[in-house]
C-alpha cells in the first residue's frame, strides 16, 4: 500500500470509529489496523529521502540545436 | 613577345583558382578566424522578408556590415532602423555576391533604455493577448509530490530549491532539467525545457534562476519563453532573480515566487511535519473512540452479571448478548459525541491558532503593511502615512510615500 493510501485509510478508520456503527470485534480490528498504519507512516516519514531525477538525457536524441 | 610567353608559362605551372575556390578559401579563413562574435552597432536598412528572414546592416560612424537573421531565430522586440543593438552570430561569406556578413543568432537592445522599451512593448502586447489574465492561471494541486525544475545546473538557484524541498518535504521527487539560463540560445532552451517537463507526469513546474543584471535575466523576457509558459498544461511557478526583478515570465506564469527558495517553499506548503501532526490527531481520535467503547462494554458486563436471579451461566450469556445488542446504538451515539467533541476541540484550536497568525499568508507570497508599530488595517487609508513598511516572509522594507 502506498503512503498516500495509508493516510487515506487512517482517515477512513478514524471516521468509522468516530461514527461507532461497528461491533466490538470490528472496532478492535480497525483500531489495531489504524495504529499499525500510523506507525508505518511515521517510520516512512522519518526515513523519507528526496529523489532527484535528471531528465537531461531523456530527450537527448531529439536535440537539434544548430 | 617574350613577356607574354613567360606569363603564359607561369600560369601553366601554378594553377589559377576559380572564383568559387578563392571565395571558399576566404570564407574558411573568415569563419575559422572569427567564429562566434558579438558586436554592437546601429541598425539600418532593416527589411523583414515575407519568407521570415530578416536582413539589415549594422553600422557605426565609419563602418557598416551586412547582417542576416534567419526565420527560425526569435526576437522579442521590434528591430527597426536607428536602434542600437548588441548581437551575436558568426561571420560568414555569401558567395553569390562575394560579400561577408554576420549570420545573426541573437539580438538584444544595447542600451538599458532600449531594453526597457523592448520589455514594455512585449509586456503590452502579451497583456492585450490575455497572457496575464488572472482567470487563466492554473491552481496548484493540494498534494504536490512530483516537481519539475528548470534552471542552471551550476547556480545557487538549484541548490536552494533542492535543499528547501529536502528540508520541508523529502517525500517529493524532483525532475531536474538542466537549462541554459543566459546567453545565446538560452530562451530557446528554456522554452524547450518547459515543453519537456510539461510532458512528464508532474504536479508543478518551477522555472527560474538566481539574480543577475537585466541582460542576464533577459531570456525570461523573450516571447518564446512566454509562449511556452502560456501553452503549458501544468501549473508553472516562475522564480527569476531577486524579489525586485519582474520578468515577462513572471507575469505569464501561474504563480510568481520572489526567489528560487520561495518557489520551493510554495510547492511544499504541506510539509512532512504537517503529515506527522495529521497522523497524531487521527491516532488520538482513534484511541478516544476505542477507550470509550471498551469502558462502556465493561460496565455493561459488570451490570448484567450483578443482576440477581441469574444463576445459570447460559442464561447470563443470553441476556448479556441481548443487552449488548440493545445498547450498541445508544452506546455508540454517546461515544461518537465524545469523540467529536474531542476532535472538534483540537481542530478548532488549531484552526484558530493558524487563522490568527498574521504572518501565515506570507508563506504564500503575500505581504503585510505596517506603520512600524502595528499592521495597517483595511479601515486605515495609506494617505495618512508618510512612510510604511512592507513585510514579506524573508524581508522588511521601508517605503516613503509622497504626500
Amino acid at each position: 500500500m502506498k503512503f498516500e493510501d495509508k493516510i487515506k485509510r487512517i482517515d477512513a478508520i478514524s471516521e468509522i470509529l468516530d461514527e461507532g456503527n461497528v461491533s466490538l470485534d470490528e472496532m478492535t480490528k480497525l483500531y489495531e489496523e489504524g495504529l499499525s498504519l500510523a506507525s508505518d507512516c511515521r517510520k516512512y516519514l522519518e526515513k523519507a529521502e528526496l529523489k532527484i531525477i535528471d531528465i537531461t538525457n531523456k530527450f537527448a536524441e531529439t536535440e537539434d540545436e544548430n | 613577345m617574350k613577356l607574354t610567353r613567360i606569363n603564359f608559362e607561369s600560369t601553366a605551372t601554378v594553377p589559377v583558382p576559380t572564383v568559387s575556390q578563392l571565395t571558399n578559401r576566404i570564407r574558411s579563413v573568415l569563419e575559422s578566424d572569427f567564429g562566434q562574435i558579438s558586436v554592437m552597432g546601429e541598425v539600418s536598412n532593416f527589411t523583414a522578408h515575407t519568407s521570415g528572414h530578416r536582413y539589415f546592416s549594422l553600422k557605426d560612424e565609419q563602418s557598416s556590415i551586412s547582417c542576416v537573421m534567419w526565420r527560425g531565430k526569435a526576437v522579442s522586440f521590434q528591430i527597426k532602423d536607428g536602434l542600437k543593438v548588441k548581437l551575436t552570430g558568426k561571420v560568414t561569406v555569401y558567395p553569390p555576391q562575394g560579400r561577408y556578413q554576420i549570420d545573426v543568432s541573437t539580438v538584444m537592445p544595447a542600451g538599458e533604455g532600449d531594453l526597457y522599451l523592448a520589455y514594455e512593448a512585449l509586456k503590452q502586447k502579451l497583456q492585450e493577448k490575455g497572457y496575464f489574465a488572472q482567470e487563466r492561471k492554473k491552481i496548484l494541486p493540494g498534494n504536490i509530490l512530483k516537481i519539475g525544475v528548470s534552471t542552471s545546473p551550476t547556480g545557487a538557484a538549484v541548490r536552494d530549491i533542492i535543499s528547501t524541498i529536502e528540508r520541508r518535504f523529502p517525500l517529493a521527487t524532483i525532475y531536474f532539467r538542466p537549462t541554459l539560463v543566459q546567453g545565446e540560445g538560452s530562451a530557446q532552451d528554456i522554452a524547450k525545457a518547459i515543453a519537456e517537463l510539461d510532458n512528464l507526469p508532474l504536479d508543478v513546474i518551477i522555472i527560474g534562476r538566481g539574480g543577475g543584471s537585466i541582460e542576464d535575466l533577459w531570456a525570461y523576457n523573450e516571447e518564446i519563453v512566454a509562449n511556452a509558459i502560456f501553452n503549458a498544461k501544468k501549473p508553472i511557478i516562475s522564480a527569476v532573480g531577486h524579489e525586485t526583478d519582474f520578468t515577462i515570465a513572471d507575469f505569464v506564469a501561474d504563480l510568481r515566487a520572489a526567489t528560487p527558495t520561495a518557489s520551493a517553499e510554495i510547492v511544499t506548503s504541506v510539509t512532512l511535519e504537517d503529515y506527522m501532526y495529521h497522523i497524531d490527531v487521527k491516532v488520538s481520535a482513534m484511541q478516544r473512540a476505542a477507550n470509550r467503547v471498551v469502558e462502556k462494554t465493561r460496565n455493561l458486563i459488570t451490570k448484567t452479571f450483578a443482576q440477581k436471579g441469574l444463576r445459570r451461566i447460559q442464561e447470563r450469556i443470553a441476556i448479556l448478548k441481548q443487552n449488548l445488542k440493545l445498547n450498541t446504538n445508544s452506546m455508540m451515539t454517546d461515544v461518537r459525541r465524545q469523540v467529536d467533541f474531542a476532535k472538534n476541540g483540537l481542530q478548532s484550536k488549531y484552526a484558530v491558532i493558524k487563522a490568527n497568525d498574521p504572518k501565515a499568508p506570507l508563506n504564500k507570497g503575500y505581504a503585510l503593511l505596517s506603520d512600524g508599530k502595528a499592521y495597517i488595517t483595511n479601515e486605515q487609508s495609506l494617505n495618512q502615512f508618510t512612510a510604511i513598511q512592507i513585510i514579506r516572509k524573508n524581508e522588511t522594507v521601508e517605503i516613503k510615500l509622497n504626500q
